[in-house]
């Protein structure tokens, strides 16, 4: 029985203090690997707004100290131009996600809408659509001189020259980017919905309130705490968007900050001014982490509200009668607007020699060469190669990184815990822009004194997304880590598990589905994500988002609109496997 | 067996130490029982003898070995404990053979297949569970869980077993049940045990020693029929059991080693021990040592130390087994428990007698029970 436990003369000189147990070699490395990967990037940012490169790289030995980029940034007033843009784009889309979104939520959750299950699905399936796409979709359907809509109008009303709508404009851009954000949008919104407690509805219309009386006293304060949240959360979101405004904005030559970042590191022509690219960041910094700090206030005050339980939630829907027939429509339009639309498009391009409306001749010139024509097309190959790649790499670190943080933050009491929750909600905060633009400069300074490789090839990439997924991961991670019970690996400790056994055969079968389910989700993300991959990669590589955006700005439609469909195709079925209690789950996805 | 010495543990972030000195020695073979209201550190106990939480300072052995002191920390996982979880703790991804294997596999001696079916088919039918072999675990009922986790807890025949309120999440006959299986397992394979409970009930049926604890000390320590008869004050008086308790003052010297206690129901002789003439005491009498009599008259003389007052029926409240009165005495309620034949009404006269034997005096200022022990206690002990 004692056979294999030292005698207590002999006992084991285990220091009391610091046992060097796996949990605290596990704590020591991610800590190490979090502020290599999040404060590294940050660290060369804030260095770089210092440094005047005159064209050089901000660390090379001719570059000097200087602030003449924070007074090239602050005292010119095109920043402000900029800041001004920027905020009418953002509030915009987010006037627009909202409505829609808040109606299409109560219609779906709150009212007997016919096929809200299906309205529901296909609202969800398109966040499976990378932005990307959609932008080039809409500039496909409503850019001024071959835009579909308007070649229609034109021919309807006569009319010749241009337009008569524009999406190159400020409110075009809006409308783009208000579709794209409605889906998260909507689960945040109806995820407030879902979690009224039904009978205090009940309550106020028992105690002789009648319908507007309890939407307005009763359901509008018990949603107000959730969907000022949701608001916070998906300003941050549009105010670093990155692909609309490239698309479209730049197109009409509507710059953003997220876009003026980019222009500066990557300038068309000329030399990058990575002094520059940095000051606009710390700008956008702080617009996008000052609504954070606000948004986690808020959630941890609405955790507050007892009444968001979810528990017993069998409302009663209220009868649309006479409105259904409009409620539908709505519905239809919008699911027409976000996903059939630039999805039929996308196809009628792909089988288009060139880009024509529909017409009896075009029709008679339909052909699908165009994916012959990509499939045989070795940089298509190459793309998809390295893009499975990516996604594999940056699912697989993610997620096994996210597993060791969430296992610390929820189940140690270390003090390191403070540190790792910060370190891991910091990404969430970095708009993808000045991720990528960090993540550029630590990797033009370490290139020389790296034993391998990483700028220029794909792995700056793979290193780049997961920096800017891990939050993503460790929120999802410590979520499934928090429904297994502690005294399970307890259970497995006491009967003679050591750290690294309980975390192999206990915890991880347990979690495995959160744990695939956030693969997918990462896996997802990485293959839309076009930001990150534009300012990174080097001009031999290729992705799957870099290549679209390539064919689109050679204007090749046809084999622009082949490859839509094929990520289209590969994303939105990717999004559906996605379980659907997860996607319901909502702020995960973001 | 298990020495536990003087045992200090403050957790982090509070002020009030949760474990303040607690030493005891379980005998091999013992069963020993910490029983306490919740947040009395019975629990962080357990869990400092299992290595799941770390001490402030003192020291643990297990059987011959010390697994806690100032220089040595033997992680849980090398600890020759089994323990039973309060919530079973049943890993739900594995059937129920895999779960009793998982202690002998993860071992550090590699076990024979043959020797390693014998032992878990034999901790399984130690629990009667044998047959269930390939079930998953999460089939089980709530019963069948948690003797399964006791089987998990004795595969690997360690020196002791840990046991944390594991019966607390069963329901009332299945409880009582489980009491008495989980106690015979224990008597068959003689192994030494370490119970923590809320639970008096479990606690007095089960254990060879109890030691009662409050505010991270133990106040009491004894067996049962000690604990339950003789209560060392009166936070032991009030938590074990329900007691009538009534605030007095030691008067003079009676015959018989008795005194006189004046208290607000009457004067009442009882052994007050070294307690001196004029100090306030508590005195306190268990219902079921109450006695009960119709009418206002006693049919003869009391006797020395019969402490015969008269009262009338407030209330009275019929649970089958028996009935419990409430007693007007003096402006004080006196609770008493007698057989269920005797029928009382609201405002009949009565007789109430508290034999000097059965009551018991402390000095005031002693521990305490909480507030809410006489509630809780509420539940009948029968």
């Amino acid at each position: 029985m004692t056979a294999d436990v030292p005698a207590a003369g002999k006992a084991a000189r285990i220091s009391r203090r610091s046992p060097l147990t796996g949990r605290t070699v596990a704590t020591v490395v991610v800590v190490a690997i979090l502020i290599f990967l999040v404060l590294g990037p940050l660290l060369m940012l804030v260095i770089s707004t210092f440094r005047d490169s005159g064209g050089a790289l901000p660390f090379s030995p001719s570059a000097s100290w200087t602030l003449g980029n924070y007074a090239e940034v602050f005292l010119a007033p095109k920043t402000y131009r900029l800041l001004l843009t920027t905020f009418i784009f953002s509030f915009g889309a987010l006037a627009f996600s909202f409505t829609v979104s808040t109606l299409l939520a109560w219609l779906i959750e709150r009212t007997n809408l016919p096929f809200r299950n299906a309205l529901f699905v296909l609202i969800v399936a398109s966040i499976g659509i990378p932005t990307v796409i959609l932008g080039i979709a809409w500039e496909m359907i409503l850019n001024p001189v071959n835009g579909l809509i308007n070649l229609f109008l034109r021919d309807l009303f006569g009319l010749t020259g241009q337009g008569p709508l524009n999406v190159f404009t400020l409110p075009g851009m809006i409308f783009v980017q208000g579709i794209s954000l409605v889906p998260i949008t909507y689960l945040l919104v109806s995820a407030a919905f879902r979690g009224i407690d039904v009978s205090l509805e009940d309550a106020a219309a028992a105690s002789g309130a009648g319908f507007g009386k309890v939407m307005r006293r009763v359901t509008l304060p018990l949603v107000t705490p959730a969907l000022l949240s949701a608001f916070v959360y998906q300003f941050v979101s549009v105010v670093e968007s990155f692909d609309i405004p490239l698309i479209i904005g730049l197109r009409g030559g509507i710059p953003v900050l997220s876009t003026q970042i980019y222009i500066a590191a990557r300038p068309p022509g000329g030399l990058p001014d990575y002094g520059l690219a940095s000051t606009y960041s710390i700008l956008l910094l702080a617009i996008a982490v000052v609504p954070l700090l606000i948004y986690n206030r808020v959630v941890s005050r609405s955790e507050r509200y007892a009444t968001i339980t979810g528990r017993g939630y069998h409302p009663r829907r209220i009868d649309l009668r006479a409105w259904k027939i409009p409620a539908m429509l709505f519905g239809a339009a919008f699911v027409i607007v976000s996903f059939f639309l630039p999805a039929l498009v996308l196809f009628w391009a792909s089988t288009q020699p060139f880009y024509a409306i529909p017409s009896p001749e075009a029709f008679a010139r339909m052909n699908f060469n165009a994916y012959g024509e990509l499939f045989a097309n070795k940089t298509f190959q190459k793309a998809i190669v390295n893009t499975l790649l990516l996604g594999f790499a940056v699912g697989t670190i993610t997620l096994i990184l996210g597993t060791l943080v969430g296992w610390v933050l929820v189940r140690t009491r270390s003090r390191a815990r403070f540190l790792l929750d910060l370190l891991s909600f910091l990404p969430h905060a970095m708009p993808g822009v000045i991720l990528g633009l960090s993540v550029l400069l630590i990797y033009l300074l370490l290139d020389p004194v790296l034993p391998v490789p990483i700028y220029g090839t794909l792995w700056i990439i793979v290193i780049a997304m997961s920096t800017q997924y891990v939050s993503l991961s460790v929120r999802l991670m410590s979520a499934g880590i928090i429904q297994v019970k502690l005294e399970l690996e307890e259970a497995a400790e006491a009967s003679g598990a050591s750290w690294f056994g309980t975390i192999r055969r206990i915890l991880f079968p347990l979690i495995r589905p959160a744990f695939i389910n956030g693969f997918l989700l990462v896996f997802l993300q990485a293959i839309k994500n076009l930001t990150l991959a534009l300012i990174l990669i080097s001009p031999g590589g290729v992705v799957l988002s870099t290549l679209i955006y390539q064919f689109w700005d050679k204007a090749t439609t046809d084999q622009t609109g082949a490859l839509g469909i094929v990520i289209l195709t590969f994303t939105v079925v990717l999004s559906i496997f996605l379980r659907r209690a997860n996607i319901r789950g909502g702020t995960a996805v973001a | 067996m298990i020495r536990v010495d003087n045992l200090f543990k403050t957790y982090s972030g509070s002020t009030v130490p949760a474990v303040d000195g607690v030493s005891f020695t379980v005998e091999q073979g013992g069963f020993y029982t910490l029983l306490g209201p919740s947040g009395c550190g019975k629990t962080t106990i357990l869990r400092c003898i299992a290595g799941l939480e770390r001490l402030d300072s003192g020291t643990i052995q297990l059987g011959e070995t010390i697994v806690v002191s100032d220089r040595v920390f033997i992680p849980t996982n090398r600890r020759d404990i089994g323990m039973v979880f309060q919530s079973y703790a049943v890993w739900p991804h594995m059937t129920v053979f895999e779960n009793v294997a998982f202690p002998l596999r993860v071992g550090k001696a590699t076990l024979k297949k043959a020797n390693l079916d014998e032992k878990v088919l034999g901790a399984l039918e130690l629990v009667g569970l044998k047959g269930f072999e390939s079930r998953m675990a999460t089939q089980l009922s709530g019963g069948q869980q948690q003797r399964l986790s006791v089987a998990r807890a004795l595969v690997r025949e360690p020196d002791v077993l840990l046991l944390d309120e594991p019966l607390s999440n069963l329901d009332a006959k299945l409880r009582e049940r489980m009491r008495r299986e989980l106690l015979l397992i224990q008597r068959r394979v003689g192994i030494t045990t370490l119970f923590v409970t809320h639970d008096q009930v479990e606690a007095l049926s089960m254990s060879d020693r109890i030691a009662v604890m409050n505010g991270g000390r133990i106040i009491q320590e004894g067996t049962p029929r000690e604990i339950y008869h003789a209560p060392a004050n009166e936070f032991v008086a009030g938590f074990i059991g329900s007691t009538n308790l009534m605030e007095g003052r030691v008067g003079a010297r009676a015959e018989g080693g008795l005194s006189t206690v004046d208290t607000p129901a009457g004067v009442l002789s009882a052994n007050v021990g070294d307690i001196a003439p004029g100090e306030s005491v508590m005195v306190a009498i268990r219902p079921e040592d109450v006695i009960v009599h119709r009418g206002d008259r006693h049919a003869q003389a009391p006797l020395p130390g019969q402490n015969v007052l008269t009262g009338s029926i407030e209330i009275g409240l019929f649970t089958g087994v028996s009935v419990e009165y409430h007693i007007h005495v003096e402006g004080q309620i006196i609770q008493a428990r007698v057989s269920s034949r005797i029928d009382l009404q609201r405002g009949d006269a009565t007789m109430v007698e508290l034999p000097a034997e059965a009551i018991h005096v402390f000095r005031i200022g002693g521990p305490r029970a909480p507030l809410s022990a006489t509630e809780y206690d509420a539940e009948p002990i029968a």
